[in-house]
């Protein structure tokens, strides 16, 4: 009906600005809310932004608010370095960094760490200060490991299974000299899109070992007044670079990137690491699914610019199983067995498992349900890991 | 709830006639049973299943064409509640020998472009017994250059992308008719058209960066197939189904293909009306035509999404035709009003010719 209302007063020749109203239904609303969410004028004019490390320029690179006790709470979107600057007229700021690796070394002025967050006092002198932080190059020297899933919707106490059996996971990654660095989540984190769902979610993914960056699917972009998805977890579309492996995750829960994103996606896409992923919750590249696309025209440009770049892999949810797909032009798994319900005797809930090395491999790690047998026949690639 | 109420009574409304021994209404009314029934078969499955289908999405054409079969049966019956659905009112409407469009909508945002799209089509045919054989060719291009802004907070004031399409659609067809054509009963009710078609879009984009690509986005849809039912003198019903394979290719610094890969399933729906203006029109005979459709293919971005139902369904249509012929003339003239309802659906006008064999 906005779009109607918006139709009539443009055809009047009131041309406006998108997004005034917002409805964050749709993506380029997001995309507003998610770099006004990356930052922040505190209670006491302290001026902080996400910047991007490589640019030093602001960026939406993660969640910035003021908790009620004054802290200033950033969440990191990524899982590479990071860097946010801070400046104004208090002495200094106290920051809660959240979904920071335990490997990170310590940050200037860090005063205690518990799991995925550090706390912070940075100092603010005249010229501002800034954080930044990032995994040791030594780290990965021999490889490392990310996990990948999507679609929990319904089905949370999955997630806490799946969160449980990470810690596993990275203690056999340690074990293989290749560390588990991030987990990637491709989408449908809830079911409606309530915020109670989403703040569980961030609740459950607090207890993992490693940090996870997020990006929405189409159960997480009902609400078209709030965008609830930005202000729990940050920004839906963003990039970085962990190891030498970039990683570009895009916000398609509305079944269609925003304008601006399709405008960006060289810049997104671009760089001179040694592998290119891609992430999203719909598969672009449909394989006789139904794929879920609105905007196929887009599906497929964004295929072609990750076939250009000789891009390693796609991943992606939305289809409640584990699917690869060897007619694509670029190597593809579906990876939507989070806990949303597959509708089998036994469902196939687990986590995709990417090692990098001198090339990449990926296997499934099962998670079962209680009272499941485990392996069944004929199960679908990527096939099931094997320790 | 309300959708289903409604639904209700377009059903009650599409079947009432049959109670009142009207022929068309029976036809209506099974159509509308019938596809009530699918229809609540596919949202159950849909709303059930969820996005866990992992290969096709039947649910989404016993949606599609349930709904499309439903509201057109109610649009049928209040038609015949209004005048005489039964008795034929003459050659009935088909696309133009030659037309001429124009589509487009408003520029909803500041700083952006949308320029309307220019589209030419042809569709020659011939008859050849109980086979019709023709070749519709529907060539559009932006009269323009798309123009999308960087929206972003933060002094980012310039276009974001820039985009031009041109498009090509193909569409050759051969139709059968199994009884003595409609009207005259049992199967004579029916027709049946194998309709393959190719769909070519050229596109070129300028990206925020000055990046340029051209891509080359090609659907193949070699066995689509159905039939149209003729449910009254005035009233059909028509539905056609097949698998699709899309094929890509994309030119500058790194150009690359993909051969034809199986993508998503097509198929394409409609109910119709043909209504006789009462009295002369403009001083012409004229002959009116509405229909209902569905199209399962976001193969062009205009797909239908409702709540967390995103990306399942293509656009709903809704069109008006008229016809207007003088007897003198060798040529009648037919203009065309249709809409997509969808995301960035358009509205187009086309101006098309008409043999006047055609148009008796």
């Amino acid at each position: 009906m906005s779009r109607v209302l918006v139709a009539i007063v443009a055809l009047a020749g009131c041309a406006r600005p998108e997004c005034a109203p917002a409805n964050y239904r749709y993506p380029e609303c997001r995309v507003q809310a998610e770099w006004e969410l990356s930052r922040l004028v505190t209670s006491e004019g302290v001026e902080v932004h996400f910047e991007d490390p490589g640019a030093e320029v602001w960026d939406a690179r993660g969640l910035l608010h003021e908790d009620a006790d004054g802290a200033i709470y950033a969440r990191l979107a990524g899982l590479g370095t990071f860097r946010l600057t801070l400046s104004g007229p208090a002495p200094s700021a106290r920051v809660r960094l959240d979904n920071v690796h335990p490997s990170v070394p310590p940050l200037a002025g860090e005063q205690a760490r518990h799991g995925l967050v550090r706390e912070l006092e940075v100092d603010l002198p005249p010229g501002g200060a800034v954080i930044e932080g990032g995994l040791p190059a030594e780290l990965c020297r021999d490889g490392f490991r990310l996990a990948a899933f999507g679609d929990v919707q319904k089905n949370p106490l999955q997630l806490r299974r799946i969160v449980a059996d990470l810690h596993a996971e990275a203690a056999r990654a340690e074990d293989a000299g290749t560390p588990l660095l991030g987990l990637i989540f491709l989408g449908d984190l809830s079911e409606t899109s309530a915020r109670t769902e989403l703040r569980n979610v961030r609740d459950l993914l607090a207890s993992a070992p490693i940090p996870t960056a997020t990006t929405p699917g189409n159960h997480d972009v009902y609400d078209a007044h709030d965008a609830v998805y930005n202000e729990t977890f940050g920004p839906g579309t963003h990039a970085f670079d962990v190891c030498g492996a970039r990683v570009v995750l895009l916000d398609s829960g509305s079944g269609s990137l925003a304008s601006s994103v399709v405008g960006r996606l060289p810049e997104l896409l671009d760089g001179q690491a040694s592998f290119l992923l891609a992430g999203m919750h719909h598969p672009p590249f449909a394989g006789g699914t139904s794929a879920g696309w609105t905007a196929e025209d887009q599906a497929q440009l964004l295929l072609a610019e990750l076939a250009a770049r000789d891009a390693d892999l796609v991943l992606a949810g939305h289809l409640h199983r584990r699917m690869s797909f060897p007619g694509a032009p670029v190597p593809q798994i579906v990876v939507g067995t989070g806990g949303a319900s597959q509708y089998a005797v036994d469902p196939d809930y687990g986590y995709l498992r990417m090692t990098f090395t001198d090339e990449l491999d990926t296997c499934f790690v099962q998670v079962p349900t209680p009272g499941s047998d485990g392996e069944q026949p004929a199960r679908r690639a990527p096939e099931t890991c094997v320790e | 709830m309300r959708r289903t109420a409604l639904l209700a009574a377009a059903l009650l409304a599409s079947t009432a006639p049959a109670l009142a021994g009207d022929p068309g209404g029976e036809a209506r009314a099974w159509l509308a049973g019938g596809s009530a029934a699918g229809f609540a078969a596919g949202a159950a499955w849909l709303f059930i299943a969820g996005d866990s289908l992992g290969a096709g999405d039947p649910a989404a054409l016993l949606i599609g064409a349930g709904s499309v079969a439903v509201g057109g049966a109610g649009l049928g019956a209040a038609a015949a509640a209004l005048s005489d659905t039964e008795a034929p009112a003459g050659p009935r409407l088909r696309p133009p020998l030659g037309a001429l469009g124009i589509a487009g909508g408003p520029t909803l945002y500041e700083g952006e472009a949308r320029p309307l799209t220019g589209s030419l089509a042809a569709t020659p045919r011939a008859r050849a017994g109980r086979f019709d054989l023709s070749l519709r060719a529907d060539a559009s291009r932006t009269l323009g250059t798309n123009a999308d802004r960087d929206w972003r907070p933060g002094g980012f004031t310039g276009l974001a992308l820039q985009s031009s399409t041109t498009a090509l659609d193909l569409r050759p067809e051969i139709r059968m008719y199994p009884g003595d054509g409609p009207g005259s009963g049992g199967w004579g009710q029916l027709e049946l058209a194998l309709r393959p078609s190719v769909w070519l879009r050229a596109e070129q984009l300028t990206y925020a960066t000055g990046e340029e690509r051209a891509l080359r986005r090609t659907a193949w849809l070699p066995a689509t197939a159905g039939f149209r039912w003729h449910l009254s003198g005035r009233q059909r019903f028509e539905l056609y189904i097949g698998p699709r394979f899309d094929q890509l290719a994309w030119t500058g610094d790194e150009a690359g293909a993909v051969p034809p890969t199986l993508g998503p399933l097509y198929f394409d729906t409609a109910y119709d009306l043909h209504v006789p203006h009462p009295a002369e029109l403009l001083g012409h005979d004229a002959l009116h035509r509405f229909e209902v459709g569905y199209e399962h293919s976001n193969f062009d971005g205009t797909g239908f999404n409702t709540g967390a139902a995103i990306g399942f369904a293509g656009p709903y249509r809704a069109s008006w035709d008229v016809r207007l012929t003088r007897p003198e003339r060798s040529w009648a003239l037919q203009l065309g009003l249709a809409t997509e309802i969808g995301e960035h659906g358009e509205t187009r006008l086309t101006v098309g010719l008409v043999p006047a064999g055609e148009a008796g």
